[in-house]
């Protein structure tokens, strides 16, 4: 094999890691960016706490991350145990559970950034809005949203960037097991630590560098097009 | 005015003395630093104490996959007695050593959880690590389905303990030990290569005699019954260089 064509097994770690990390970015969407709002409008009661929980996983180690949802979601655990009797839903050694991993570690960096972006909102917009009859939700969607959305779009990007870079949270809790959750890092892993390997490794290397890049490019772009509308608003 | 300006000049023999601390607490460091090192496979973890019980102060283990200790050898690690669970994977050090020395062997075995089969894949250990050779050999291709796979064969034993994995192939010696585990299967010998552990005495920057010392510490009755007593066969049969 030349040593820039793919093999087919290489081609589905990409697939799978792409996957992996599309599905984790749309999981944590909802509420990352709804969390982010929250944090940046409300006060409440408990709200350090809270704010701690979410950043937890961007400064503790991601194995530590991984080893406690194998205590929450693994077979033996009860959440774990109640899902799979309940719905046969499995975590350990399966897609669903490098998805879940990703999105733990991936969260907090999509609710910081969309808690900044809402802060540079200004609330008079907001408040303009409710006196003519929008209400929470239409103001939320018409006003604070677009509003915030570079910011939220360069969270997003950055949380899918991070999700293709797992590692630790993910061995630990979703395990190596080809095609389904070993993504590029793990694969990169693997063919390092094996003999003849490197070629592959190196392979894998220059394909996270395109991918990293590419979200870059990506972030840039969404972030570029966000101001260009911010603009013309507040032209118009 | 007089007082800021002295302030601000350096305090004159107090580095010296830093210095001097310093220089004393490398020493000290250079004292305890063990004078011989054994990196062992992963599958000896329970072995080990029992071998190396007079001379522990002086010895550090490090225990990992053979595939990741050859590469961390090859690569100029500090190592100088190697035990490994198979010969394949000493190709990369197999200019390294003055003696080989076959110093056990084992057996293979498949096991499952305790309380009962599960979904889960079967676990393995990666193909470059000697547990996972041995492993797909015996296993025909078409049987393996998904597998998930360990850096070392005691990530494979953690994993059907805990009921993630529906199955493993470990050495037997491993599943003895192993809590949550029941064998289910024996391999026959002839179904793979004999599972040896290769002892080496390697080349090196090393205290020559203490590394030698230790190299036969494997070899004695001692250690003969330290391997028996964890379901090791001793062997010995000698490859002088």
């Amino acid at each position: 094999m030349s040593a820039f064509t793919l093999s087919a097994a290489e081609w589905d770690v990409l697939r799978l890691s792409v996957k992996v990390a599309l599905g984790a970015t749309l999981l944590i969407l909802p509420l990352g960016v709804f969390m982010g709002y929250l944090l940046a409008r409300r006060e409440f009661r408990g709200r350090t706490i809270v704010e701690i929980l979410i950043t937890l996983p961007l400064v503790m180690p991601p194995v530590a991350t991984g080893l406690i949802l194998l205590l929450l979601l693994g077979r033996e655990s009860i959440v774990g145990g109640w899902l799979e009797r309940a719905f046969g839903i499995r975590f350990v050694f399966n897609t669903k559970g490098a998805v879940v991993a990703a999105a733990v570690v991936s969260f907090p960096l999509l609710v910081k950034a969309a808690q900044l972006a809402f802060s540079g909102v200004d609330p008079r917009l907001e408040g303009a809005a409710r006196t003519l009859g929008a209400g929470r939700g239409r103001t939320f969607f018409a006003v604070s949203l677009p509003l915030a959305w570079p910011g939220v779009a360069a969270g997003l990007v950055l949380a899918f960037a991070r999700c293709l870079g797992e590692f630790g949270a993910t061995i630990v809790f979703a395990g190596n097991v080809a095609g389904r959750t070993r993504i590029l890092p793990l694969a990169m892993y693997n063919a390092y630590q094996s003999p003849d390997g490197m070629g592959e490794a190196t392979r894998l290397l220059v394909l996270s560098v395109l991918i990293a890049s590419a979200a870059l490019v990506a972030g840039t772009w969404l972030d570029r097009r966000g101001k260009k509308k911010l603009g013309r608003m507040d032209a118009s | 005015m007089a007082r800021t300006h002295r302030a601000k000049e350096p305090p004159p023999r107090r580095p010296a003395r830093w210095g001097l601390a310093l220089v004393l607490l490398l020493a000290a460091g250079c004292t305890a630093r063990p004078e011989v090192r054994v990196g062992a496979a992963m599958s000896l973890y329970d072995v080990l104490p029992g071998i190396l019980s007079e001379a522990e102060d002086a010895v550090e283990v490090t225990f990992a996959g053979s595939s990741t200790l050859v590469r961390q050898v090859a690569a100029g690690a500090p190592i100088d007695v190697l035990v490994t669970a198979d010969r394949d994977s000493l190709r990369p050090v197999a200019d390294r050593f003055e003696v080989l020395c076959v110093a056990a062997t084992n057996r293979l075995v498949r096991i499952e959880p305790q309380d009962g089969g599960t979904a889960g894949p079967l676990a393995l250990a990666a193909p470059h690590v000697p547990a996972g050779r041995y492993a797909r050999r015996v296993l025909p291709a078409a049987a393996l389905g998904e597998v998930v796979t360990f850096d070392h064969v005691r990530g494979v034993l953690a994993a059907v303990a805990r009921g993630d994995a529906s199955a493993g192939v470990v050495y037997a010696t491993d599943a003895d030990i192993a809590k949550g585990v029941d064998i289910a299967y024996v391999f026959p010998k002839d179904t793979h290569d004999p599972i040896v552990y290769p002892l080496l005495l390697l080349r090196g920057e090393h205290d020559a005699a203490a590394a030698r010392a230790l190299f036969e510490a494997f070899l004695t009755p001692d250690a003969a019954r330290a391997f028996r007593r964890r379901g090791f066969r001793v062997v010995a049969e000698a490859t002088e260089r």
